[in-house]
């Protein structure tokens, strides 16, 4: 099944908001730039 | 059975690649952060999204030397980690501000649109470019680049090299303007919300677009963002009407009726994620201190989108298509740059300053 890329991508950065939320990103894996 | 297994490697072989090559680009970042360059320009000036792309050019020329390019390209998903960034944005973006710069940013974008895809249209059919690569062309410069082209492509079935002719000018034309354009307004002491809407309106990518604001100022990044969104979300309606009139006119033959379904399958859904990321950040369910967090792994999506950008870079598709298409391009951005100075100044600095 082709996935549509948009909704992937929606789909991954809601991902990616609740690892932050969670205390995944920022707190255990540090995100500096 | 192979050919399958071939390309799952090629993706995860492509997509490691990405990865090394985006952790050197933010390394250089860190130390050309730490410079002070020639012309009294700080070296923050020069944002992590230039050596995104020059990382990933260098990649483009030795997996080419090497012959390993074809191979791994199916991993360079630079539309994907583009669109994941412009979510991710939105989660740092106040709905307050969306809805102030909603109005000008709507007026702008029908206004430079309008005027910018049919003087395009117009001054390609002088120079006696293909129909389709008109269509492509006038789309990628009056909207957004790379997924308008795509879009565009799709509308009116497109040679692929035409597709890539088109990204390929676009990517050339966006980097120096990425640049150029902040050290311009820099220098007519624009205000952040002007430049931001001349950024937004007159770079083609939308990841340039982002760039151009992140060089200038925080405001800036963001009612470019805006701003490019905005007229992103356009892509839906041009796409349709383009769709119709190679349909009904240049193509009768072929049988696709454009229905209200044709503008919703290509409505870039992400603008959707974008608003529902910023609405979590108005009411305060993403907090202050997670914002903090997701703005750095932004950066690091738009890092991998650059990267990607450098390494699908392609100067032999250019050469194989002649030069009249270049001198149109680059005629119709300069009437698009001068075009977007004057509406961003009129909508952004006199009719609805934010």
């Amino acid at each position: 099944m082709k996935i549509n890329e948009d909704w992937l991508a929606v789909i991954i950065a809601f991902v990616l908001i609740a690892l932050v939320m969670a205390g995944v990103f920022g707190k255990m894996i540090p995100i500096s730039f | 059975m192979d050919e399958r297994k071939n390309s799952t490697t090629g993706f995860i072989a492509g997509l490691v690649i990405v990865v090394g090559l985006a952790v050197l680009a933010w390394w250089i970042t860190k130390q050309v952060y730490a410079l002070k360059l020639p012309l009294g320009i700080p070296g923050k000036a020069l944002e992590y999204p230039l050596w995104a792309a020059l990382a990933g050019l260098l990649g483009n020329v030795i997996l080419k030397a090497l012959k390993f390019h074809a191979y791994v390209r199916p991993g360079f998903r630079t539309e994907l980690f583009l669109k994941i960034g412009l979510v991710l944005l939105g989660a740092g973006v106040s709905f307050a501000t969306l809805t102030s710069a909603a109005l000008g940013s709507v007026l702008q974008g029908l206004i430079m649109i309008t005027c910018v895809f049919f003087f395009c249209w117009w001054l390609s059919g002088k120079f006696g470019l293909d129909d389709k690569l008109r269509a492509v062309m006038s789309t990628a410069i009056s909207i957004c680049g790379v997924s308008a082209a795509i879009a565009a492509a799709g509308a009116v079935a497109a040679k692929k090299e035409q597709v890539t002719y088109i990204t390929s000018l676009v990517i050339i034309v966006a980097l120096p303007l990425m640049v150029i354009a902040p050290l311009l307004a820099g220098a007519m002491g624009l205000s952040d919300s002007v430049a931001g809407a001349w950024f937004g309106g007159n770079i083609d990518t939308t990841a340039a677009v982002v760039g151009a604001g992140t060089i200038y100022s925080t405001k800036a990044q963001q009612i470019a963002s805006i701003v490019k969104s905005t007229q992103n979300a356009l892509i839906g309606v041009v796409t349709f009407f383009l769709a119709l009139y190679f349909v009904v006119v240049v193509e009768r033959k072929q049988g696709e009726r454009p229905s209200p379904k044709l503008i919703w399958e290509r409505f870039p859904k992400f603008v959707l994620g974008f608003i529902v990321a910023s609405l979590l950040f108005t009411f305060g369910v993403i907090s202050k201190e997670a914002s903090a967090t997701i703005d750095g792994l932004k950066n690091w999506a738009f890092t991998f989108a650059f990267v990607c950008m450098g390494l699908e870079l392609s100067l032999g598709d250019l050469k194989q298509m002649g030069w009249s298409p270049v001198a149109v391009f680059l005629i119709v951005t300069v009437f698009n740059t001068l075009l977007g100075l004057g509406v961003a100044w009129l909508i952004f600095g006199a009719l609805f300053p934010v």
